[in-house]
């Protein structure tokens, strides 16, 4: 396609975040995952006639602490408000959300752009409200039901907690709109206030998109993509949206203020919703709830015990510790990659080998794994610093080292101490030449043409050799040592 | 003595005394239900097995000495809008045909747990909405003082159960004058309590914001036993009032009433009809007698509640039964399309007045960008009313008026015209408004021997002043004692 | 049309309005029940217009009975209101059974409704 124009892309991001309480937002019901359909559910989440809503109060903290760590100001009264649509996964006929008095207002988030500079991201507002059912279509075969011509309800998942974060549009592109959603993600996982796992939905994201000529003032019709579930797809979704907006508008058609969904298979975003059905959600202040007061000093109890942010820890790691900006930025993408780290730097000298080991053999062993966390490995910081201890006394080699580590998590934990484990397996570096000595002239011996051949001056057989005793010792053997014992021995003859 | 006259305490002293036994009390009414409710039809459903077995148990442990309530074994019936997990809980709409609760109501859990034995469920208007009881899906009941009569409503089971002394008492809810009105029309005592006083968990929500439970009984002093026991805070209820220490109702009734200040709104008189209004000028005497101090007050902005309680209890209830819808519970319309479903399951099975006021509701709520916010302006106005009467609680203790500007009304008569039915509702509707406690008792019977009430209404959470008064009345006055001739 | 400060417009519903808001009720009025429906509320409009008959555009909304007592998070006994605990020690969960046993259709424990088209 050939565009005439050249446009400008206005994105602005609504964020769903569900809070890691322990129960639900208005009632007792726990909120763990996976349990059996509608297990999890009460008179109050199942909308039973005469059930009633009382707040869970830690929703509250939770949505301060969110709100201060994007810089928002806190409501001094905040008000619960109905938001009233049918739907068969609304067991209510409302959901209770917020309207015109939102707990947290007007923020912004810096966001930092690829080449290192920062673009801020103004937060218009952040409110709390509860989550709807799951439906489950008919025909799939994960609950065993196949006939197509149902759907099937679960309300296990109606009213758990929900932050709604509603961004400005103030975004330009796919990229952007995905640095932003990353970076938000790592500035509320330091809050603890929730897992912000994409897969299993506890972090969701709408786009609003809209086109408008480069340099124009006013933002084109935006439409609204729902559904977006991984963060490859928002910039996906986006991009694939964009081209469709141009494409219509270059071929002098109009955008329609809409709904679409993304539908990841294809790769292609289709109308959920036309204007004309859009839905008049009759907000109303909730009259089973009563205006919260949110007291200044309640606000600055929780300010004063907001955890280190991401940003702030990145920037210790690097100035404090040495370790490059690349480096430090991994390390505290995710809260338990700092948190391992911060106490491994405390056992071991050098912050640039602890940072070195679990970028490098933590990072790939929990990839590979299926723990939550890097704790999860078995591996814990203090016997990953013992190994690191003994590398750097020389008892084993660097690569022995790594060997442990897989040998820690063989062992399951029935052996915690590290050197006990090298003594076991026997994995304790030969620095004794006597003994390397040995092993050496049996390789010479195994080996007499190579051997003539290094002594007439093949230098490069060194490495063949040092390979040789290095199978031989299952790679104990020092290798300064061994190098030392190579030419000492081959001289002599 | 005739049981059927017997107040709670006199009862429960029967009972504690061993000359009766509770399975024998429950028999009795039992008795009375199968005698006169043919012809009053006010109960929905009776338990005779479960409220037996309860009886059973207290007549038990009463026999063996141990410890029990002091109104253990008393039988009760409640309006069908309150969730007990035995009997149907419908509210009288064929929405919710055969619907049994799960979970219990917290006002019954309470009685329950006094000692109180639930034994019926009483008719209604569909989702408490109306005044007459005729809305309700299942029949209409008739005034136990003449059978032509409505019993009003929306509590009009539970004051004609009352009425024919066919319960001890019962329970009733208020969102506009559900208790009162009717309590009116069949010369009973309906006590509405303050907003907040008495938990709504497990009550069938009409306006959240108005739904108040409480009392229907034949004296001011039981009502204020029973709200010992259910005006207490209740955790399950966001909107539960929590005092600093537990409501008291009973003490200090007796202390008397000289030299309160009464406060006789001058805007209802355009509205009396000519037999309430002498019957109201004969209790003003009566309370003048007590040593009150009657006047005159100004409320002129009294007509306005009208138009803002049909903004705001419309706009709540269509939320509020938004939950109707033919999946979770209740009846469905079966369809293969959704929308069909949702569609046939609402029109079919709520009825007409339910209807409209879903309708009302969503009208005041959808038309704010181009009509403005009607549910916003009709708070901001309910706020006027309420500071209206603020201003009049700083000089007087409590306002009396009649319970309903008319006696009570042929069945049939008004239902052709929603706005008059609005209408009755104007001297009940600022209490409700406003939040606070308002109580009708019987003031007389007029030329046709029905039964008229008269209103007390006190400032918010001045609930013992009401029933104070209220006592006061009938402890000098005998109409609150009578008892429709067919069923004495 | 925009509406000057906090007054209401109100005026004779039409027979579409009517209808939009039956829609959105989930109410299926047609023929005579749509006529009905439009004749009663357009009896009860002009009394709502007396709501402008109040200055109110400096009141705040009257939220609740005691909003001026506004619930606080902080420990229960100091708060009119309830604001329940995180990690409640009661499970307020009946069992899928007794949630279950009113719903008109209902399958391996889900509630069961026509197929849901749109999403």
């Amino acid at each position: 396609m050939t565009v005439k124009t050249d446009y400008e892309v206005v994105i602005g991001l609504e964020v769903h975040v569900q809070l890691n309480t322990t129960t639900k937002i208005f009632c007792g019901c726990p909120t763990t995952f996976n349990s059996p359909a509608n297990l999890n559910t009460c008179p109050v989440c199942a909308g039973f006639p005469g059930a009633l809503p009382v707040f869970n109060k830690d929703v509250l903290t939770s949505a301060i602490k969110a709100g201060l760590a994007l810089n928002c100001s806190i409501a001094d009264t905040t008000i619960f408000a109905r938001k009233n649509y049918f739907y068969p996964d609304l067991p209510k006929g409302y959901q209770i959300s917020q309207s015109d008095d939102p707990i947290c207002i007007g923020g912004h988030l810096d966001v930092e752009q690829d080449d290192g500079s920062y673009k801020r991201v103004r937060i218009t507002r952040i409110h709390m409200e509860e989550d709807a059912g799951k439906s489950v279509h008919g025909g799939s075969t994960s609950i065993g039901v196949t006939d197509g011509s149902w759907s099937f309800m679960d309300y296990n998942r109606s009213s758990m907690p929900l932050l709604e974060i509603v961004s400005e549009p103030d975004m330009r592109s796919s990229e952007e709109a995905r640095l932003f959603l990353q970076q938000l993600r790592t500035e509320l996982i330091y809050t603890g206030v929730s897992d912000l796992n994409m897969e299993e939905g506890s972090l969701r994201c709408d786009a609003n998109i809209s086109i408008m000529p480069k340099g124009a003032k006013e933002f084109g019709t935006r439409a609204e993509v729902k559904n977006l579930n991984s963060f490859r797809n928002i910039q996906k979704a986006i991009n694939y949206e964009v081209e469709r907006q141009i494409n219509i508008v270059e071929n002098g058609g109009e955008i329609d203020q809409e709904t679409r969904l993304y539908d990841a298979d294809k790769g292609v975003t289709f109308t959920m919703r036309s204007k004309e059905e859009a839905l008049d959600y009759r907000y109303f202040a909730d009259p089973d709830l009563t205006p919260i007061a949110v007291p200044k000093d309640y606000v600055d109890a929780i300010r004063k015990n907001m955890p280190e942010s991401a940003r702030t820890k990145r920037d210790r790691f690097v100035n404090d510790y040495a370790i490059n900006m690349d480096d430090a930025n991994i390390l505290v993408s995710e809260k338990h990659y700092a948190d391992y780290f911060e106490a491994l730097v405390e056992l071991v000298e050098s912050p640039k080998i602890a940072a070195n080991w679990i970028l490098s053999e933590i990072l790939r062993l929990f990839k590979d794994s299926s723990g939550e966390t890097v704790f999860d490995l078995g591996i814990s910081p203090q016997q990953l610093g013992q190994v690191i201890e003994l590398i750097g006394k020389g008892t084993i080699s660097n690569n022995i080292g790594k060997q442990v580590l897989g040998l820690i998590i063989s062992d399951g934990g029935t052996v915690s101490d590290v050197a006990e484990i090298v003594e076991k397996h026997n994995l304790a570096q030969v620095s004794d030449s006597s003994e390397v000595e040995s092993v050496v002239q049996s390789v010479f011996d195994a080996n007499p043409s190579e051997f003539e051949r290094f002594k007439g001056g093949d230098k490069k057989l060194m490495g063949f050799f040092m390979g040789e005793v290095m199978k031989a010792t299952k790679g104990r053997a020092n290798p300064k040592v061994l190098s030392g014992v190579i030419n000492t021995l081959a001289n002599k003859k | 003595m005739e049981i059927s006259e017997l107040t709670l305490l006199e009862l429960s002293g029967l009972l504690n005394s061993k000359q009766i036994t509770s399975v024998e009390l429950l028999n009795y009414y039992l008795n009375r239900v199968k005698e006169y409710d043919e012809d009053v039809r006010a109960f929905l459903e009776i338990d005779a097995e479960g409220a037996t077995e309860a009886a059973q148990e207290w007549d038990n442990k009463r026999a063996n000495g141990e410890p029990v309530p002091p109104f253990a074994g008393i039988p009760m019936a409640v309006k069908g809008n309150m969730a007990d997990t035995r009997m149907v809980t419908d509210a009288a709409s064929q929405i919710l045909a055969g619907f049994v609760s799960p979970y219990e109501a917290t006002v019954l859990k309470r009685l329950r747990e006094a000692g109180f034995i639930l034994f019926g469920k009483l008719n209604l208007d569909e989702f408490a909405m109306g005044s007459s009881t005729e809305n309700s899906s299942h029949f209409t009941t008739h005034n136990p003082w003449n059978l032509d009569y409505s019993p009003g409503g929306s509590s009009g089971g539970s004051t004609a159960a009352v009425a024919a002394r066919m319960t001890p008492f019962a329970l009733g809810s208020d969102t506009g004058g559900s208790i009162r009105q009717p309590a009116s029309f069949c010369g009973v005592t309906g006590f509405k309590p303050s907003y907040g006083r008495v938990s709504r968990y497990g009550i069938i929500s009409f306006a959240s914001t108005l739904d108040q439970v409480g009392p229907i009984t034949t004296s001011a002093q039981d009502a204020a036993i029973i709200m010992n026991i259910i005006g207490q805070h209740d955790p399950n209820d966001s909107t539960s009032y929590m005092p600093d220490t537990e409501a008291e109702y009973l003490q200090g009734i007796d202390a008397g009433v000289e030299g309160l200040r009464i406060g006789v709104p001058k805007e209802i008189v355009d509205h009396l009809a000519p037999d309430v209004a002498e019957l109201f000028s004969l209790t003003l005497a009566k309370l003048e007698d007590l040593g009150c101090i009657v006047e005159e007050v100004e409320l002129p902005r009294l007509e306005l509640c009208i138009p803002t309680y049909y903004v705001v209890a419309p706009a709540e209830a269509a939320a509020n039964l938004a939950r109707y819808d033919g999946i979770k519970y209740g009846k469905r319309y079966e369809s293969e399309s959704l929308e069909e479903l949702y569609l046939k399951t609402r029109t079919e099975y709520l009825g007409v007045e339910v209807q409209r006021r879903i309708m009302l509701g969503n009208l005041a709520l959808s038309s704010k960008e181009v009509s403005g916010d009607y549910y916003m302006k009709a708070q901001k106005v309910r706020q006027v009313v309420r500071q209206d009467f603020e201003e009049v609680f700083k000089s007087y203790d409590l306002i009396v008026a009649p319970t309903s500007p008319t006696s009570p009304f042929k069945l049939g008569d008004k239902t052709e015209d929603a706005v008059s039915m609005y209408y009755s509702d104007l001297l009940t509707l600022p209490s409700s408004l406003y939040g606070g406690a308002a109580i009708s008792i019987p003031a007389g019977f007029n030329g046709d021997g029905l039964p008229v009430g008269v209103q007390i209404m006190g400032a918010v959470f001045d609930d013992a002043t009401v029933l104070r008064l209220a006592h006061a009345y009938q402890a000098i006055t005998e109409h609150h004692t009578c008892i429709p001739k067919d069923f004495s | 049309m925009g509406i000057k400060g906090d007054s209401i417009f109100v005026r004779d519903i039409t027979r579409e309005e009517v209808m939009k808001v039956a829609k959105t009720s989930k109410l299926d009025l047609q023929g005579s029940a749509l006529d009905e429906m439009l004749e009663s509320l357009n009896g009860i409009m002009p009394h709502i217009n007396k709501l402008n008959e109040v200055d109110t555009s400096n009141v705040e909304p009257f939220a609740h009975t005691y909003a001026t007592i506004l619930s606080q998070p902080q420990p229960q006994s100091q708060s009119p209101h309830n604001h329940q605990d995180d990690k409640t020690t009661e499970t307020p969960r009946l069992g899928v059974d007794a949630m279950l046993s009113n719903a008109p259709k209902s399958q391996d424990g889900y509630y069961q409704v026509p197929k849901v088209v749109d999403s």
